[in-house]
């Protein structure tokens, strides 16, 4: 722990509801009971397989739903409890970085829009196109692309572009949820060295949802395992990835494909050029 | 943008030629000497000649059509057969009525289809979406002329609420009372397709990523669905679009029913009294119109989407 915690999940449950063609009910218990901790500056990756919780954990974290018992306290505030103005000064404290880069950004809106759109909305009357240009060197974007739109951007810089747009709201904890999952396999150690050092130069608290173990350590320094919305195994990433406990964790990183080199060693070593993909 | 739109006017050329073409022909591949229908059988081959000479039916069939083109390109269409008056005035006359049916339609439908899309997309998967997709599968099924001539027993037999023939006096709230039931009955197809239109283009929306980052911001509903109509707005113009060119031809039958002073109606008319002037210019005008309908449309689309705007830019 390297500091009070700054958001702390207690009990939490989430179950969701519906009908199949012929009207019978049917139950998935998504959360059964998670607990996690982040201490302010702190970094946490949730891992497990497709359909273990982890993208319901973060959308509860982030508040864009709600659990159905269990408490999500941020700051020492009851998240999902609060409303008026404290939860939007709560809404301004967490961002959310998506999964899909091709899906997260308004496809009629140019950067520069996307990115001025939210720091109004967490900072009026600043000094937006300031802040933009500080976003783009910020994650080795060139200002140039400020006047582009989504479209005429790789995956990569998309994905770049939401976490300038996460990064502007000047948030404590950032929730990058499966975010390289849908790049290329160089373009995710791209973002993710760029997340990591931009969590030691902002002093951000990340919780960092993937089901890609080989990343864990290189991101985070603790680790949450999910299995079918239990909690099945924690500690820090680099004991839990070397010597797991938990027969579902041995299981989960024997089944995970290798790569070539580790990925802390691919480092863009300039920005982008424009007009080429990176 | 300009050079764009020059382009697209350029290209329109060959599709006018080609209904020009094709509402020339029409009359021609009818069944039967359209002479014999409106002849009397014991006129002579003299008489017979002459008024083929004024109908413009003499030499080949190329060569009527040139004759013929030639004429509207000056703009006149010929005189009505059955009328004896110029077919350009009675075309518009009626076009104008068309028009003013088929706009009321286009709009009424847009706005409540645009409502119930919206409202079955906000609420997708739960009893109000089946509700409403259910209700505009009615509505597209449902032949409009059989829903007028519902409406006419009802609120016009029965009940006695409202004119169900003809347009009045052509003004004011006598023309809009003349104007409710025909409308109805247009829009109906109308509303069934802009609701599932509507529907899916909104919930495809409101489920992307950026509409949840809004959300997790605490952007409120209101503002959010404001965000979200701005992303299906170039969607929403082409649906108006094409059901407005649609209607301009498929509300022929309901005007028939109402006795509508619209296109559909004089076309009915001229049908029946092979009055081959009226049928050729209001082919041919109904045609023009749906073209440019569609040019338009094409256009505010690419103006309203910044992603199309971009590519005729760049080229």
């Amino acid at each position: 722990m390297t500091g009070p915690p700054i958001l702390r999940a207690q009990g939490v449950h989430k179950t969701f509801r519906s009908r199949d063609r012929s009207g019978r009910r049917h139950e998935t218990a998504a959360l059964r009971g998670v607990d996690l901790e982040v201490p302010l500056g702190g970094s946490l990756a949730v891992v497990g397989e497709s359909g273990s919780g982890k993208s319901t954990l973060a959308r509860i974290l982030v508040g864009l739903d709600a659990p159905d018992s269990g408490t999500v306290h941020l700051d020492g505030v009851d998240f999902p409890a609060s409303t008026g103005a404290t939860r939007r000064a709560l809404q301004r404290q967490i961002q959310m970085i998506f999964q899909d880069p091709y899906r997260s950004l308004n496809p009629r809106m140019s950067v520069r829009s996307a990115l001025r759109f939210a720091h109004h909305a967490e900072q009026p009357g600043a000094d937006a196109d300031e802040a933009c240009r500080t976003m783009m060197q910020l994650v080795r974007l060139p200002e140039s692309y400020l006047d582009r739109r989504p479209h005429s951007l790789s995956g990569g810089e998309r994905q770049r572009v939401n976490i300038a747009r996460a990064l502007i709201a000047r948030p404590n904890v950032v929730v990058a949820d499966e975010a390289v999952s849908a790049l290329d396999r160089s373009v995710q150690a791209d973002i993710l060295n760029l997340l990591a050092d931009l969590r030691r130069e902002l002093r951000l608290t990340l919780v960092y949802i993937t089901h890609d173990v080989h990343t864990v350590s290189a991101v985070c320094e603790d680790v949450l395992v999910l299995h079918q919305g239990l909690v099945v195994e924690r500690g820090r990433a680099a004991t839990v990835m070397a010597d797991p406990t938990a027969d579902y964790t041995r299981a989960l990183v024997a089944a995970a494909p290798t790569v070539d080199r580790p990925l802390v060693t691919v480092r863009p070593t300039s920005p982008p050029v424009a007009g080429v993909p990176s | 943008m300009t050079r764009y739109v020059g382009s697209r006017l350029l290209a329109l050329l060959p599709i006018l030629l080609g209904v020009a073409a094709v509402s020339f022909s029409l009359v021609h591949i009818m069944p039967g000497d359209p002479l014999d229908s409106l002849m009397d059988p014991q006129s002579t081959q003299a008489e017979r000649d002459a008024f083929a000479a004024a109908l413009g039916l003499t030499g080949s069939l190329p060569e009527q059509f040139f004759t013929w083109l030639g004429r509207v390109a000056g703009g006149d269409l010929g005189r009505s057969i059955a009328f004896r008056q110029p077919v350009l005035s009675m075309v518009v006359g009626a076009l104008q009525n068309t028009l003013l049916l088929a706009g009321a339609a286009a709009v009424f439908g847009l706005l409540v289809g645009s409502v119930l899309g919206t409202l079955a997309a906000v609420h997708r998967g739960r009893a109000l979406d089946r509700g409403v997709t259910g209700l505009s599968l009615i509505g597209l099924s449902i032949p409009s002329f059989w829903l007028g001539m519902i409406l006419v027993a009802l609120f016009g037999v029965t009940w006695q609420l409202l004119p169900v023939s003809g347009i009045g006096s052509g003004s004011g709230t006598d023309l809009l009372s003349h104007l409710v039931l025909p409308t109805l009955a247009v829009s109906a197809p109308v509303i069934g397709l802009t609701t599932r239109m509507v529907r899916t283009h909104v919930a495809e929306i409101l489920e992307g990523q950026h509409v949840e980052f809004l959300r997790a911001n605490g952007m409120g509903r209101a503002r959010l669905l404001l965000q979200v109509w701005r992303n299906a707005l170039p969607n929403v113009l082409t649906i108006f679009g094409l059901e407005l060119g649609n209607l301009l031809g498929g509300s022929a039958l309901v005007e028939i029913v109402f006795s509508w002073p619209g296109v559909g109606q004089l076309v009915y008319q001229a049908v029946t009294q092979r009055d081959i002037p009226v049928i050729q210019a209001s082919l041919l005008l109904v045609g023009l119109l749906y073209v440019v309908i569609n040019l338009a449309v094409d256009v505010g689309q690419t103006l309203l989407d910044p992603r199309r705007r971009s590519q005729v830019v760049s080229t």
